[in-house]
């Protein structure tokens, strides 16, 4: 994972709180990165998650916690700018481009990702992470939308209740 | 940041501020959060470890979703998915931006019909909209609440047909005013129809309508309930009713016909109609009718209740008393009242 300039030890102004995911794994990252989870957001600002303490997330496992993370810290800079009104056309490209190649991942990570995001209602990462859902399924026949969305085959009760569907929004399957 | 060390947090004494469901082992579980009986057999009995979207995802982040498709994918998806159809019948808020709806009908420029149903739309939203349907000639609005103002652009020069249906919130139309705007409307139907929703409902605000459409030949309004009204003009002091307020100096120089169904008594009303006598020198006949509709209804009555026929009895008197001496001459004035059938 990319790391931001924090190298140099303790010099850095920015404050540093500590994540802490279900398998136990420690991720510190910058408060305003943090931040912005809304479920977070109180806690930081009671000025939890600093020091050794850290905030326990027991439904966010590690792998995910840190694609995240990722997304947070690429986020932050332009979520402080209250949603970037200045920002340059080059870094709103950019951010684009992150965030395409970020959702280009495995569906069980998508879906890991979904429910982090929900959990910790990061709402940029919501938006991303269902738009990327519901461009999975356009333009999709219904036995493509039930595989990509990790369906069975259908039972006889469900073809039928598909087929009395297509009859009732045939304009939909035009 | 990075991932500092593999050693387990010292103590977790703090309370989790996250929801969700965490197993004895601590990793976390995803419980399947449909509810729905009938929906759910068929996946469920394929055992725990589909890993089906639909299975797992909780209801509101499959709306989220789904309200992100267009219309024909999220018809589709409702039709595979029960948390898809549940989002579906549950009318989502199906995003409806100037894009999706221009990828879903082609260009909007090329759109002659709009017919929107239970649409949270407010006026300055559907404005918007309108201002980029140019060839627009027909606009049907049911139970759009969200409307307290509905504004039409200027540019729909093609508009034929304007049909508004029980948008309670809608309290003013502006239409422009610069006359010779909907100079090819002639025909204008409007049906309130549930007018004791907004008990003080201005009736002279149509007015708007008419000065904005210069080749109107026939107006239609319809009161389909007529509600008891709390404005009558029986009830109000002479010196108001005498000096009735001046509506607008616009003259309506093609306008013919005008009914209005379920006539009733309130000031407003009866201003409206005033105006109407007094601005339409090309008016030939002019029908009241303070039923609930008789013109079409095939024989049919509309039921009304004591109230209502007690409303239009006094809708009868106010005419009788503020109208019918206004009526000109060249002017043929139909009057209409409940028949015995239309009793409930």
């Amino acid at each position: 994972m990319a790391a931001p300039e924090s190298g140099d030890g303790n010099n850095g102004a920015a404050r540093m709180v500590t994540l802490i995911s279900s398998d136990n794994t420690r991720f510190e990252v910058e408060a305003a990165a943090a931040s912005l989870s809304q479920t977070l957001q109180l806690t930081i600002l009671d000025g939890g998650g600093g020091g050794g303490d850290g905030i326990p997330l027991p439904n966010v496992d590690s792998a995910t916690l840190s694609k995240v993370l990722e997304y947070c810290i690429k986020h932050a800079p332009a979520a402080a700018n209250g949603g970037a009104p200045n920002a340059t056309a080059v870094d709103r490209a950019e951010l684009e481009r992150f965030d395409n190649e970020f959702v280009n991942i495995d569906q069980s990570v998508l879906y890991s990702l979904i429910m982090a995001a929900h959990n910790l209602e990061i709402e940029g990462l919501q938006s991303l992470v269902a738009k990327k859902v519901a461009d999975m399924i356009k333009g999709k026949s219904p036995m493509e939308i039930r595989r990509t969305l990790g369906f069975p085959d259908p039972t006889p009760e469900e073809q039928a209740e598909m087929n009395a569907h297509m009859l009732e929004y045939g304009w939909a399957y035009e | 940041m990075g991932v500092l060390d593999q050693t387990p947090a010292q103590s977790v004494q703090q309370q989790p501020r996250l929801q969700g469901q965490t197993a004895d082992d601590g990793s976390t579980t995803l419980m399947p959060e449909m509810k729905d009986s009938t929906c759910q057999k068929g996946n469920s009995a394929q055992g725990a470890e589909m890993t089906g979207f639909e299975l797992v995802l909780p209801q509101d982040i499959l709306c989220h979703i789904h309200a992100l498709m267009p219309m024909k994918d999220a018809a589709r998806a409702a039709g595979v998915s029960c948390g898809f159809r549940r989002s579906w019948e549950s009318y989502p808020k199906l995003i409806f931006d100037i894009e999706t709806l221009a990828a879903e009908v082609g260009c909007l420029n090329n759109l002659t019909t709009v017919d929107l149903r239970s649409v949270h739309i407010t006026g300055e939203e559907l404005y918007g909209f309108l201002s980029n349907t140019l060839a627009l000639e027909r606009l049907e609005l049911t139970n759009c609440s969200d409307i307290v103002c509905l504004k039409i652009p200027c540019l729909l020069s093609n508009l034929n047909v304007l049909e508004v249906y029980d948008c309670v919130m809608l309290e003013m139309v502006n239409t422009p005013m610069v006359s010779g705007k909907f100079i090819h409307l002639k025909y204008l139907e409007i049906v309130l129809i549930k007018p004791s929703c907004t008990l003080d409902y201005d009736f002279c605000s149509l007015v708007s309508f008419l000065d904005g459409s210069p080749a109107l030949e026939t107006f239609v309004l319809r009161i389909e309930v007529p509600a008891i009204r709390h404005d009558s003009i029986l009830e109000c002091s002479d010196s108001t009713s005498l000096h009735p307020r001046r509506i607008s100096g616009h003259c309506h120089e093609n306008l013919k016909n005008v009914m209005i169904t379920g006539f009733c008594s309130a000031k407003s009303m009866i201003e409206l109609t005033n105006h109407i006598l007094e601005r339409t020198p090309s008016l030939n006949c002019i029908t009241l009718d303070t039923s609930r509709g008789h013109d079409d209804k095939a024989g049919n009555c509309s039921q009304m209740f004591e109230e209502d026929l007690m409303e239009a009895q006094r809708a009868r008197l106010a005419i009788g008393r503020y109208l019918e001496q206004n009526v000109p001459s060249t002017v043929s004035l139909k009057l209409i009242e409940p028949c015995t059938m239309c009793k409930f």
